[in-house]
């Protein structure tokens, strides 16, 4: 890799060039002042880059830069989950199972590794998709293509994509997402191990650098040919893991662009230049039960705990009140959502009879939480208010690394009760996939068995057609909700904290940023 | 002289200075707050009133509230509690263990001592920051195990200091005189050995304390501290610090109180320790 | 001497190589019960238990620990300090890539502590008794007590936010080395200060030390000046424990920064160790804890030995081998 410090060039220029030099005292760091075509755009990431390659990418910083190095058969629209044509002129749905696509010619990957072709579209999808060849490391994300039987090449341009039986997201989750991006054959062939961090794509923006820890550089592609060229000609984004200093950045104007968890954005809406603007996230946030512990078993305890906590009350602890509260797995933005379902409220006399009737008027339970702030804080709130009706609560924050094993394999056995948060995606089989019979001892934490939910959700995975499909889901909603083991809490917001000439741009949720959409207003 | 008596004559000497006298006074409020926490104190340190949270200092809340509506002033109270609490286990431990370990190294044939040696400098070296995510991650954190933590990496410390005390005081006639006159080993140790370094060592775990606080408001930044609600100083600063922007208070705080503990101690610690080494003494 | 010396070197190099195994021992046996499924921590539900298995043999975590240390040295003895299993890219890269960055924070600090910190000791010893001593007393101690991430945090409020001299990110995204400069000051001081406090106090104490001492009565009754007695003899018995201390701040700065570099957002060797740790990537842990490891103790035999150029009086090989 190098010593950064003394081999790389200086990249910027203009403004940011004369505030390095570090003209005058003090050395003020100059605010780029408007035109529409900016020379820099700095945004914070909060999690470390590991590699820009669609079958092993890591978390969504790595996804936000792979979404522009590279590009998609289809791609969602600015600021929207509907999706349109991207690298492909055509995509055709044959059959159930078939879906031919048919590619934009004179589209050039970077660092001379020719044109765009039909097999690198295969390559890209097989590799993710299909058991790995010679020595190749399998991908994460091969569930992502589960029923990929393969990508048939007929031409240079024209492939076809066929699975083993339908697939009702294919389009949204996986062909017009991180694992539909179109990487070049030989350039991983030639570069193996290096492809992660020296990418080669075709999409609007190119990997300048890659520094763990520190960032990522982006510079305009100039061969990129598509209508959303990018506003910007180098994005650069910083990896600041506190959100204290991202604070301190985005006041002192060394950030143009970062989210925060909707509380900690709070001091800076009285900031002079930047906006603060606050989006409902798709994220899904609950406090579960596990239904094969002990008390926990018995229905009336936990619907006695449901009725015992004050949801509200949490979140004004957790997030300051500034998140939406979430009744129903699904957030609100996601095909499926049940807008009617039931808004428990506390009710300290019910949860008391429940509890005697179940024979458990002094319960002790302990509460795994991940130690983040608003865990701590949601889950301080919730032990004061189960106290009021017997139940003594012990919490037990976890850092990262024994937090996530918590609920899996053996140890799950024993987990009590517990708070957890998953990332969502628009379809409404990717949110509740985690919560079937299969997922005991992996990610449902609550262990929760039920052959009817799990009738349901395959059914819903191959329904094609969306009225019934949403019939589905409803039932699945009001399953989960019969159990009482899932107190919902919130999908969350993000509160963007920008500069107010910045007109940022994302999939809705801000889960997926688009880079080559932000823009100057 | 009695103890008694020779307690209060270094104590007098130590208050003789200016920097002793406060360092005493300090190290006499963190004490009293430590022990008689729940009557210092003016609240339940863990009452939550989220309604309330973030209020400014008033005749109800004297330091006003945290981001739950927890009284602050019971929780800096407590916090004393706390890291005396931490700060008196760990050294003990260490002590024990450091002293047990090093007399043995001085009385050891040279191999095994240089085992000791090793042993010390492997703890020495190893990051401490790996040690303690480790030890968390194995049993979750805890108050045990912030004690735990800082215990095993002070035990070196006072181990080098006891066996180089001990190696000077070997060759001393007065124990080679026990000696002859037929004293057993252990009783050599026990009665002979143990008392005469016992001095500098405990004027060494005095000014440990402040370490020992140092380290736990480290873990606790980090999330591996003592267990929620618990308050210990180190938890009031990592929660003060996440809401700074809507009132510095908090931070401030415990920030003062973590300061003024550790700078009584040491000045209490340095202050006792000139009293006592009589090289120092009054000379110019 | 030149036998002596020999010898004595050797020995000491045969300890420090058994210092290292051990840590790297205590490493593995505690990688070996530290639970924790490194898949899930990395990829969250996307892990699948035949992912995670996959993972762990890579990590070669199924074996037992004697035949993992065999392997672990044998691969350092070619120069191998293992493969990041997430990214597939060799340990030592990732190190090289972030200790730039440590090792230039942490000898800014140390130099910084020992220019102003001896001075002030200095001070302190030569006024002893006086509103001055008293006053440094305070200050340095306030300096050692207050936890450096909360110095950090005080600093940027007040120097990065309301009087915007310096900036808050404590690296530069380009190769300027002026902005890069710019932007360690406040890390640097942030590091530095408690070490100040700290050399400051024991230069004083070790001066006090050696003031009463007789060599010196004896000096001052030929009539040398103060300050020659001051200076040359007090401060090079000042310098003993002050090296000790450095060569112990080195080793320990270098993964120990930890929290100034989470707060100014700087890469560090301290932040890769806790980062990988916190994810379970043992490759990485194992790599950079023998780094620092190995940093740590030479810097300590480097200290060792330089006692005899400074005081004579120290024999090699001796029974003084702790410093107090």
């Amino acid at each position: 890799m190098g010593n950064k410090l003394s081999r790389r060039r200086v990249l910027v220029t203009g403004a940011g060039a004369a505030a390095a030099a570090g003209v005058g005292w003090p050395w003020v760091a100059l605010a780029q002042s408007g035109a529409a075509t900016r020379p820099l755009l700095t945004v914070r990431s909060a999690a470390d880059f590991d590699l820009i390659d669609p079958a092993h990418r890591r978390n969504p910083t790595d996804g936000n830069v792979m979404r522009v190095v590279y590009q998609r058969l289809m791609q969602p629209k600015p600021n929207s989950s509907e999706v349109e044509l991207d690298a492909a002129s055509e995509v055709k749905q044959v059959s159930p199972t078939i879906i031919d696509f048919k590619l934009k010619p004179g589209q050039m990957f970077t660092d001379g590794f020719g044109e765009m072709t039909a097999e690198d579209v295969k390559f890209s999808f097989e590799r993710i998709g299909l058991p790995p060849v010679a020595g190749a490391k399998e991908s994460a994300y091969k569930g992502d293509w589960l029923y990929l039987v393969g990508v048939e090449v007929r031409g240079k341009y024209d492939g076809r994509i066929t699975l083993s039986q339908p697939r009702a997201n294919i389009y949204d989750v996986v062909i017009a997402d991180g694992s539909g991006c179109i990487v070049s054959k030989k350039a991983v062939e030639q570069r193996g191990v290096e492809f992660g961090i020296k990418p080669v794509g075709s999409g609007q923006y190119q990997l300048v650098s890659l520094d763990k820890q520190k960032g990522a550089v982006l510079r305009r592609n100039p061969g990129y040919k598509g209508p959303r060229r990018g506003a910007f000609d180098e994005i650069n984004v910083r990896v600041i893991t506190d959100a204290k200093t991202a604070d301190l950045a985005l006041r002192a104007g060394e950030l143009d662009f970062a989210i925060f968890a909707p509380a900690a954005a709070d001091p800076l809406r009285s900031v002079a230049g930047l906006t603060v603007s606050d989006q409902p996230s798709i994220a899904y946030v609950w406090m579960g039960m596990n239904m094969e512990k002990g008390p926990l078993a018995d229905l009336r305890v936990r619907q006695a705990i449901r009725l015992g906590v004050d949801v509200d009350q949490m979140l004004l602890a957790g997030y300051n009140g500034k998140v939406p509260r979430l009744n129903t797995a699904l957030p609100p933005q996601i095909m499926g959502h049940w807008k009617e379902a039931p808004v428990y409220k506390r009710n300290v006399a019910e949860a008391r009879a429940l509890l005697a009737a179940a024979g458990q008027s002094s319960l002790k339970l302990r509460l795994t939480i991940l130690n983040q702030p608003e865990y701590q804080n949601m889950a301080l709130v919730a032990k004061a208010l189960l106290a009021e009706i017997g139940v003594t609560v012990d919490v037990d924050a976890q850092p990262g690394g024994t937090y996530w094993s918590s609920g899996k394999a053996d140890v799950g056995k024993n987990l009590e009760l517990y708070m957890s948060r998953f990332n969502a995606k628009h379809d409404p089989n990717f949110v509740l996939q985690w919560f079937t019979p299969s997922q005991i001892g992996e990610w449902n934490w609550s262990r929760w068995n039920s052959a009817e939910f799990d009738g349901l959700f395959k059914a819903a995975g191959s329904e094609t057609d969306p009225v019934k499909r949403r019939v589905m889901v409803m039932d699945m909603q009001k399953a989960m909700d019969k159990t009482s083991a899932f107190v919902w809490l919130t999908n969350e917001a993000s509160a963007l904290v920008h500069k107010s000439w910045l007109k940022p741009a994302s999939v809705p949720g801000w889960g997926d940023w688009q880079y080559a959409d932000f823009s100057a207003g | 002289m009695s103890v008694l008596a020779s307690l209060m004559s270094t104590l007098r000497t130590v208050c003789s200075t200016l920097t002793g006298a406060v360092g005493f006074a300090i190290v006499l409020v963190v004490m009293v707050c430590a022990i008689f926490a729940p009557w210092v104190a003016t609240h339940n340190p863990d009452a939550l009133d989220v309604m309330n949270r973030f209020a400014a200092p008033s005749g109800a809340h004297w330091l006003g509230t945290d981001h739950l509506g927890r009284d602050l002033f019971s929780r800096m109270v407590h916090g004393a509690s706390v890291a005396m609490q931490i700060a008196i286990l760990a050294i003990g431990m260490a002590l024990t263990l450091g002293t047990t370990l090093g007399i043995l190294a001085a009385y050891l044939p040279a191999r095994s001592e240089r085992f000791v040696l090793i042993l010390f400098d492997v703890i020495s070296s190893f990051p401490s920051l790996v040690l303690a995510l480790a030890v968390v991650a194995v049993l979750g954190p805890s108050t045990g195990i912030v004690v735990v933590i800082v215990a095993v990496t002070l035990v070196p410390h006072f181990g080098r200091v006891a066996r180089s005390q001990t190696l000077t005081l070997k060759n001393a006639p007065f124990l080679e005189a026990e000696r002859i006159l037929g004293a057993s080993w252990p009783r050599l140790v026990f009665f002979h050995v143990l008392p005469n370094i016992l001095g500098p060592l405990v004027i060494l775990a005095s000014m440990d304390i402040p370490v020992v606080i140092t380290i736990e408001a480290g873990l606790s930044f980090l999330g591996l501290g003592v267990r929620p609600p618990l308050a210990s100083w180190g938890t009031l600063i990592q929660d003060g610090y996440q809401y700074i922007s809507q009132t510095w208070l908090p931070v401030v705080v415990s920030s003062v109180a973590l300061g003024l503990a550790t700078l009584g101690f040491t000045l209490f610690g340095e202050a006792l320790r000139d009293a006592v080494d009589p090289r120092i003494g009054r000379e110019h | 001497m030149q036998a002596d010396t020999a010898r004595y070197l050797a020995s000491r190099l045969v300890t420090t190589a058994l210092i290292v195994f051990g840590a790297m021992l205590l490493l593995f046996t505690l990688s070996s019960i530290v639970p924790g499924d490194p898949a899930a921590i990395l990829l969250g539900p996307q892990a699948t238990p035949e992912y995670s298995k996959r993972m762990i043999s890579e990590m070669g975590l199924d074996q037992p620990i004697h035949i993992r240390l065999w392997r672990f040295f044998a691969n350092v003895a070619s120069g191998n300090l293992g493969i990041d299993i997430v990214s597939g890219r060799p340990v030592w890269g990732m190190i090289t890539a972030v200790l730039p960055y440590t090792i230039v924070l942490t000898f800014s600090a140390i130099f910084l502590a020992v220019i102003t910190g001896i001075p002030l000791g200095i001070f302190a010893a030569t006024h002893r008794g006086s509103v001055m001593d008293s006053i440094l007393a305070f200050i340095s101690v306030a300096f050692i007590a207050v936890p450096g991430f909360v110095i950090a945090i005080f600093l940027l409020l007040i120097f990065a936010i309301w009087l915007n001299w310096l900036p808050v990110l404590g690296t530069s995204r380009s190769g300027d080395w002026l902005d890069e400069f710019r932007r360690m000051i406040l890390p640097t001081v942030a590091l530095s200060l408690g070490w100040v406090g700290f050399i400051a106090r024991l230069v004083r104490t070790s001066m006090l030390e050696v003031m009463g001492e007789n060599y010196i009565r004896t000096s001052r009754a030929y009539g040398l000046s103060e300050r020659l007695i001051t200076y040359k003899y007090a401060l090079k018995n000042a310098c003993i424990p002050t090296i000790t201390i450095l060569g112990l701040g080195i080793g320990r700065l270098l993964g120990g920064a930890v929290l100034i570099e989470i707060v100014f957002a700087r890469p560090g060797l301290g932040r890769l160790i806790y980062d990988a740790i916190s994810e379970r990537n043992y490759p990485v842990v194992q790599g950079a804890v023998l780094v620092v490891v190995v940093v740590f103790v030479l810097v300590n035999l480097m200290v060792d030995l330089s006692y005899s150029a400074i005081d004579p009086r120290i024999r090699h090989g001796s029974s003084g081998g702790g410093a107090a």
